[in-house]
């Protein structure tokens, strides 16, 4: 039998002369139907999406499926008030009706409207980008993919775990946006995420340990699934958790963190990254995600850390979950390239369009993202990094500075308050540090800390040959709640004084 | 979009009279939505859903695959369904595969009142308006509201080779309110999912927002600890369903839970709880409507989860019920706990010292292995001092566990309908708990 190519579909819609002709007639309706109704400013967006989850458990693939949908969303401003619609039906008729409906949403919104929306001059853009894939898992022939998963299920048994889930999940997309400045993009986006997770169980005493793959998720193909690496990693872990399951459970108190980059990275996103969106900092998120400690007059004065801390948002970045050509707004990611700390003082926002003016800024900063193609575009991050540090200090350089503390490696739980003071992380792997030395495995480790106390700790940062690019497929915010892919890159850095807890001695 | 049963029923039947697998089950959903958002008193984004979605899962022997799509034109689904075909016959074999389930008799369920179905964006408007009236009787404490509705109506229905039928249809609307003072010293919340139209009072929900913003301007700081605590239905339902959720039979067996018993086995019928400790699922509650089948098609039945205190029942997939020589037991679709006759406000009263919380925010597993939780209270904390609410305090982080807080209740209230920040599409009715030994492990100055 042949191999079977997961790309033998999404039919007809991503041939793309066809996609293109049909995407021109139905983003011309909306746009044309809007400019009949007066809207100061419309956008369309045409998705067509196609997604592959293999999950595994032990010897079996529990899931092997796959998706594909496509769909329209259509931004009208009318009056300076914003209307939205969406639908799965991919018709002109049905952007007509669309359009038309986003309009009368709008209208009926004006009356709590006291804050109209006042638009930037934004950019007309004609523009492709194309993520650079080299091995599309799409392509690949199905049997190589759950062969892998089976592969590393089996070589955790073999080395002693008693249960491993493993999974790989691929999401690729064709993203059309037209507006009504005359702007054109058409964007192609593949992410790739490898996991596992090995559980050891040790009955009698009726106690369990688990460690998750290393790994984040990545922009690109199968090529950013470093096989071989997992393979060993999976009998790493197995043996890892066996240890776990014995390690001496930590004492707390306040101590010195070497923090790696695989932990680091969503502590970035917690603390940095959602405090600096300037959709929260207004108030706009106040009754779901929060809003954030930070205030509008705070730029280029807040001491937000210490001297060597400098954060910067990049949507270029290469392999980047967050990587793109244009945000949703139509924004070019040129635009997105700015730092939010430097040398420890407050530098940036995040924006999307209509938020500039809030802040006496001329422009946006190429912040937008929607979910899907039903979901209203909201300031959202771009990749949000940790910039290493020029003296090139190594991780045992750092190990070497603390007399008394702790190395932690992997994300674990994680806990934000909702104006991004008071945090909670676990991790995967913890280890105590004495006198300069990493010493024995400890567990039940989680810290705490205050967002600005934390960074204003940090003390040392590694050089860039430790640079490390992580992330998550799943951040949540806005209402109705949608998810984005964001990346954070980091390096090894340490942190003095932090509050160190014993989860189960603190329950 | 909005298919009927008899439609559905034929849209599937002509699916399944296409298919070439072994075995074919179907799963279609359709809906329609609209969602108004205000944020800081004015319009923040809007928007209108159509959606329709179809998932096929095939089977030859036992390689199974399934595929899902929401273009349902009959070529899209003819090629949809060979395409699935395709997959399922390379799949590796599945070693827990089990046949399609037969026709099901599913209980009837309250989820879909024709008054909820047919609200328009007028009705959603009125619902904002009263906000805004709300707003500017306030003016003068100088509030700030944002608040979300969401109307949505959609159905479910599946489908197999082997006859099984099953069709639900639910409408329901959600509306959450926060209010904060200028002063960004006082946040109060307050939110209700509800079924039919007249069971929301949205100035009420706004005013009860207001209220805790502006008594919770002046604040108390208090130390972390070891505190008694009043849940409010919107905190307590929160832990409680993430404890409903983690009750999983096989994770138990297999000694990965905290419901696992030491030396192999799971603790169903152990006395875990107080005597006064009840949670059951029954998508027949009128209070409470739930979803009739479950995600393999079983019918959600009213389910006794912990009775009188004890432990009487874990979730079974089918494949570990047979493995296990047990029936299966479909996962809860709804919560209800049950409680005392006692309002809030008379629960209040009979109180010397607690802490009140109205909502918890961003809990996260902190251990599984105790299942315990970490997260924080958010708008409106207050210290209740002889059987009164006496002063607003600071917000905590907590990290506890449900079952010790369970195993902690010394009073309860009158069950309510209850929307939580993690539990908040799932219908729940659950009373206001007072809880002993609660632990807040550090103070958090977000207001």
């Amino acid at each position: 039998m042949s191999p079977v190519l997961s790309a033998s579909l999404p039919i007809e819609f991503w041939e793309r002369e066809q996609s293109k002709r049909l995407a021109t007639l139905i983003a011309e309706t909306a746009l044309h139907t809007a400019r009949i109704y007066g809207c100061q400013f419309c956008d369309i967006r045409i998705v067509w999406s196609q997604k592959e989850r293999i999950l595994s458990r032990e010897n079996r693939i529990e899931e092997l499926g796959g998706s594909f949908d496509c769909g329209m969303g259509i931004r009208v401003l009318f009056d300076g008030t914003w209307g939205f619609a969406s639908s799965n039906i991919l018709e002109s008729k049905e952007a007509e009706e669309k359009t038309k409906e986003a309009i009368e949403l709008a209208k009926h919104c004006r009356k709590f409207n006291t804050r109209r929306v006042e638009l930037e001059n934004l950019p007309s853009i004609q523009g492709a980008w194309h993520q650079k894939v080299v091995v599309d898992p799409f392509e690949m022939p199905l049997e190589e993919k759950t062969h892998f998963l089976l592969d590393l299920n089996d070589k955790a048994a073999k080395s002693g775990a008693h249960f491993c889930r493993s999974f790989l999940l691929f999401h690729k997309e064709l993203r059309v946006y037209a507006s009504s400045l005359g702007s054109w993009i058409e964007q192609t986006f593949l992410r790739t995420y490898p996991r596992f997770i090995i559980t050891v169980v040790d009955s009698k005493e009726g106690k369990f340990e688990t460690r998750a793959s290393l790994a984040s998720p990545r922009s690109g193909g199968m090529e950013v699934v470093d096989k071989k690496a997992f393979l060993k990693e999976v009998e790493e872990a197995t043996d890892q958790a066996k240890e776990k399951l014995h390690a001496k459970p930590v004492r707390p108190g306040k101590k010195d963190l070497v923090i790696h980059p695989t932990n680091l990275w969503l502590t970035i996103h917690e603390t940095i990254g959602h405090s600096t969106e300037l959709d929260r900092i207004m108030g706009l998120e106040a009754n779901y995600a929060g809003t954030s400690f930070l205030k509008p007059d705070q730029l280029n004065r807040f001491d937000f850390a210490s001297p060597i801390v400098s954060v910067r948002a990049d949507r270029s970045q290469l392999g980047g979950l967050a990587t793109a050509g244009y945000d949703d707004d139509g924004i070019p990611s040129s635009w997105a390239d700015f730092f939010i700390i430097e040398k420890g003082i407050l530098k940036n926002f995040q924006m999307s369009i209509g938020q500039a003016q809030w802040i006496g800024k001329e422009k946006s900063n190429g912040c937008s993202y929607a979910q899907n193609y039903n979901y209203f575009p909201i300031q959202r991050m771009p990749n949000i990094s940790l910039i290493p540090s020029e003296k090139n200090e190594r991780l045992e350089d750092l190990i070497s500075g603390v007399d008394d503390g702790l190395y932690i490696m992997g994300d674990g739980s994680w806990s934000i308050d909702q104006q991004r003071y008071n945090f909670q992380f676990g991790g995967q792997l913890f280890y105590e540090i004495k006198n300069g030395k990493i010493g024995q495995m400890l567990r039940d480790v989680v810290y705490q800390g205050n967002t600005q106390s934390f960074w204003k700790s940090c003390d040392g940062i590694c050089g860039k040959d430790e640079y490390q690019l992580c992330g998550t497929l799943f951040c949540g915010k806005g209402e109705p709640s949608q998810l984005a892919p964001v990346s954070h890159g980091a390096v090894p850095a340490r942190f003095r004084n932090i509050d160190v807890l014993n989860i189960r001695l603190h329950s | 979009m909005i298919l009927t049963e008899t439609e559905t029923k034929d849209l599937l039947g002509s699916i399944i009279s296409l298919s070439k697998a072994d075995s074919l089950v179907l799963e279609a959903r359709g809906g329609l939505s609209t969602n108004i958002r205000i944020s800081k008193n004015s319009l923040n984004t809007n928007g209108t859903e159509k959606s329709l979605k179809l998932t096929l899962n095939s089977a030859f022997g036992n390689r199974t695959a399934s595929y899902t799509l929401n273009q349902l034109r009959k070529a899209e689904i003819e090629q949809g369904l060979r395409y699935c075909e395709r997959l399922a016959k390379v799949a590796p074999p599945d070693p827990e595969f089990l046949p399609p389930l037969g026709p099901q008799f599913y209980p009837h369920s309250f989820s879909y009142a024709e008054e909820m179905g047919n609200l328009s964006i007028e009705d959603l408007g009125r619902m904002i308006a009263h906000a805004m009236d709300m707003l500017s009787r306030e003016k003068s404490s100088g509030i700030d509201i944002s608040c979300y509705v969401k109307w949505q109506k959609y159905f479910i229905a599946i489908a197999n080779t082997s006859g099984l039928f099953g069709y639900q249809k639910f409408a329901n609307l959600q509306l959450t309110a926060t209010a904060r003072t200028h002063d960004g010293k006082g946040s109060g919340w307050a939110g209700a999912l509800v079924f039919h139209p007249s069971d929301i009072n949205p100035e009420k929900l706004i005013e009860s927002a207001i209220r805790k913003a502006i008594a919770g301007r002046e604040k108390i700081s208090l130390d972390p600890g070891h505190y008694t605590v009043l849940l409010e239905p919107s905190a307590a339902v929160d832990l409680v369903g993430l404890m409903l959720f983690s009750m999983d039979g096989r994770m138990a067996d297999e000694g990965r839970s905290v419901f696992s018993k030491p030396g192999g086995g799971n603790r169903i019928g152990e006395l875990l709880f107080p005597h006064n400790i009840t949670i059951i699922s029954d998508p027949s509650d009128p209070r409470t409507p739930g979803s009739i089948f479950s995600t393999e098609g079983l019918p959600c039945l009213r389910t006794p989860w912990i009775q009188n205190g004890v432990l009487c029942q874990l979730i079974y997939s089918r494949f570990w019920a047979k493995k296990q020589n047990k029936q299966p037991i479909a996962e809860p679709s709804n919560i209800i706990m049950s409680g005392s006759p006692l309002s809030l406000d008379e629960l209040i009263q009979s109180i010397d010292k607690a802490i009140l919380i109205t909502r918890l925010w961003y809990i996260r597993e902190a251990d599984p292995q105790s299942l315990i939780y970490t997260g924080l209270t958010r708008d409106g904390t207050f210290l209740i001092e002889k059987g009164k609410i006496s002063k607003a305090l600071n917000n905590f982080r907590f990290n506890q566990s449900p079952i010790k807080m369970l195993q902690n209740v010394i009073a309860m209230g009158k069950p309510l309908s209850a929307i939580g920040s993690e539990i908040d599409e799932f219908p729940a009715v659950v009373p206001p708990l007072l809880v002993k030994d609660f632990n807040f492990s550090s103070a958090s100055e977000a207001i």
